[in-house]
């Protein structure tokens, strides 16, 4: 039986084409590989790495919609990161808004993380942070007791 | 200060349909229902699907009140990598899943023998599905000449 072996990409039509590429390789400091070209020249797809084999593409290529999150099936991506105080300070300082949940539904985290730690449901560490579209972007650090760990097997 | 990121961890999607997502997810692409999170009134928070190891697509059994429609929306697509994509192609359209050139609001249905398929741009294999909430998915095979794993050199 043929396999899946992972996710490999996120993909995301663009309105401010260049405030998410802004976005995504300076703000969330994702490294920019290459670039694909119409046939004209201009740019099409932006890719960015998240890690070896995953990625973010950018597309410019835009929506006709609001993007309102609440309208549609997508609801948000989530990036893992090695520490989750250090991102959040790291975002913070550029400016980012932080939340606890998705944006539209909870407030900014008002508490210092270090003394907050509060897990999620699911015993992991997570924030919310919106991009120039407005889409949900969760961070998120696994503990040892995160059930996406203690669920999982090779 | 630098962000240390380890992977893409998931993708999360409300479900209008969910026991046809759970389905489709799990017996028609092969992924693994891996464990619930519940509300506190004991009801169904959320559904923890595996794609690979460290790897999930979340569902919510949470109806969304618009279309969908991927041309309306930032959201694009989000992409399988697998080990071999014609075996792939072909075990999903075993399946009854139709596989399309590129998004399916685009681009016509995928013709031919997935072994004869070109490559595209990037140097890689790829085709398009969607799911039943209407979500595109691509599947991408990575080849020698793909621009995911030159550049990343």
């Amino acid at each position: 039986m043929a396999k899946i072996n992972g996710l490999t990409h996120c993909s995301f039509r663009t309105n401010h084409f260049d405030e998410m590429v802004h976005f995504y390789r300076d703000i969330l400091e994702l490294p920019h590989l290459f670039t694909l070209r119409n046939e004209d020249g201009s740019v099409w797809i932006e890719y960015l790495k998240i890690a070896p084999r995953e990625f973010i593409e950018l597309f410019n290529e835009r929506y006709t919609g609001d993007n309102n999150w609440r309208n549609r099936a997508h609801q948000h991506i989530c990036l893992m990161v090695e520490d989750i105080v250090e991102a959040a300070r790291s975002l913070e300082a550029k400016g980012v808004m932080i939340c606890h949940g998705p944006i539209m539904e909870n407030p900014p985290y008002r508490i210092p993380y270090e003394i907050d730690h509060s897990r999620g449901k699911c015993n992991s560490y997570g924030f919310f942070v919106h991009d120039p579209e407005g889409n949900e972007i969760e961070f998120m650090q696994y503990t040892d007791e995160s059930l996406q760990v203690v669920n999982d097997h090779d | 200060m630098a962000i240390n990121y380890t992977a893409l961890g998931h993708v999360a999607l409300r479900c209008r349909d969910y026991q046809k997502m759970l389905d489709f997810y799990v017996k028609k692409l092969g992924c693994e229902e891996l464990f619930h999170l519940d509300n506190d009134d004991g009801s169904l928070w959320l559904t923890y699907v595996r794609t690979a190891k460290g790897q999930f697509v979340e569902l919510f059994p949470e109806d969304y009140p618009g279309d969908n429609d991927a041309l309306k929306q930032s959201p694009h697509h989000f992409c399988f990598e697998v080990d071999d994509f014609a075996g792939f192609v072909r075990q999903l359209r075993e399946r009854g899943v139709t596989v399309y050139d590129g998004p399916a609001n685009t681009h016509p249905v995928m013709a031919g023998e997935p072994e004869d398929r070109a490559r595209g741009m990037c140097g890689s294999l790829c085709a398009f599905i969607q799911d039943p909430e209407g979500n595109d998915i691509e599947i991408m095979q990575f080849t020698d000449a793909s621009m995911q794993l030159i550049c990343d050199r």
